[in-house]
């Protein structure tokens, strides 16, 4: 009897800990500042591609709201003349040095966030590049392994709506829209 | 080609002076020869790559805690300092980081919020160096991310260990 009750209080003990294991994760913010942001051009002149492998990304899980930021300095090209290019003409990163996201993921609650799983998710929020803001929406997935989230996702952005000029002699020649993609790995918690 | 005939018949010279078609020629030659440095400068320059920072001096040789602290006073004159300058950075490991093929070596006083964020190059293996030990690295100076919330970061690109 008495070893019956031990056992029913260590079962009600290690519930009690993993209940509020459980909401601590459900409650927490995850972020990251190894992000990856990529962008792809397609154009008859030449293909444009970039990487940036220092995103800073935080995702707060309870309420689905999150944020991301580039520094438009780290994207690294191939070329050296290509990166200049972006730096200096387009983008003039000396002026306007990030690029930020901030939004939400749609539909939060449906997110398990201790459970191991794949949720397609809808992104909403405001983009801003260039200085220039703009409400986007973004089709992408949150893998959960091991209770850490990463979120992976893909939009197109048109270069006119962020006041980014194409030089006249090259403007039929370069995309006007470009693919970016995010691939953040959120590992690290806020504490 | 004419030829000319200096002095007196004895010990006379002769020069070659070009005529109309040969100075026409000597031009378009010498232009498409312009032409063709112009166009091999233009290439090379288009084909460019981002400059080894292995076989590069660096511009500063700095310790981790000297260069956070250079941006945490004044921010707007460590970037006209630092902007797009190579460093020879020094400091104590704090986190190692794998994202896909690549590392991150974050480098600073643990009990501070701010760091320095080095972006291992592809090429590079980063061996037996773990969390806690001196180490010194070379890159190209990316930015300095102020985040109250997360702590600052200063960003270093195409890191090089510099193992010696």
């Amino acid at each position: 009897m008495r070893k019956n009750l031990m056992m029913i209080r260590n079962i009600l003990l290690i519930s009690a800990l993993l209940g509020v294991f459980i909401c601590q994760v459900k409650g927490q913010k995850v972020y990251t500042k190894n992000g990856k942001v990529t962008f792809y051009s397609k154009a008859p002149l030449e293909n444009i591609d970039a990487v940036n492998k220092s995103a800073t990304a935080i995702l707060f899980t309870k309420t689905g709201a999150i944020q991301v930021s580039v520094s438009i300095k780290g994207f690294e090209f191939e070329k050296a003349l290509m990166q200049e290019h972006f730096n200096e003409n387009y983008l003039e990163s000396d002026k306007y040095p990030r690029a930020v996201f901030s939004g939400n993921v749609q539909q939060n609650e449906k997110i398990n966030y201790s459970n191991d799983g794949m949720y397609m998710v809808t992104v909403k929020g405001s983009l801003m590049i260039h200085n220039v803001s703009r409400d986007i929406e973004a089709q992408g997935k949150i893998i959960i392994v091991n209770s850490i989230p990463r979120l992976i996702a893909e939009f197109n952005v048109s270069l006119e709506v962020y006041n980014i000029t194409i030089p006249a002699l090259v403007a039929n020649k370069i995309s006007k829209t470009v693919k970016i993609a995010v691939d953040c790995n959120l590992d690290n918690v806020l504490k | 080609m004419k030829l000319k005939i200096i002095g007196n018949k004895k010990d006379s010279m002769v020069t070659a002076i070009p005529g109309k078609r040969e100075k026409v020629f000597m031009m378009i030659a010498g232009f498409a020869l312009l032409i063709f440095f112009i166009a091999l400068y233009v290439l090379n320059e288009y084909n460019r790559k981002p400059v080894n920072v292995s076989y590069v001096k660096p511009d500063f040789e700095v310790t981790d805690s000297a260069l956070i602290a250079e941006f945490e006073n004044s921010e707007k004159l460590a970037m006209k300092k630092y902007s797009g300058k190579i460093i020879l950075i020094k400091g104590i490991i704090r986190k190692i980081a794998k994202n896909g093929s690549t590392y991150t070596i974050n480098l600073g006083n643990p009990l501070s919020g701010s760091s320095v964020h080095c972006l291992i190059d592809s090429t590079q293996d980063i061996g037996n160096w773990s969390e806690g030990r001196y180490i010194a690295c070379k890159g190209v100076f990316v930015d300095f991310n102020r985040d109250e919330l997360l702590g600052s970061d200063i960003i270093l690109n195409r890191c090089i260990l510099n193992y010696k």
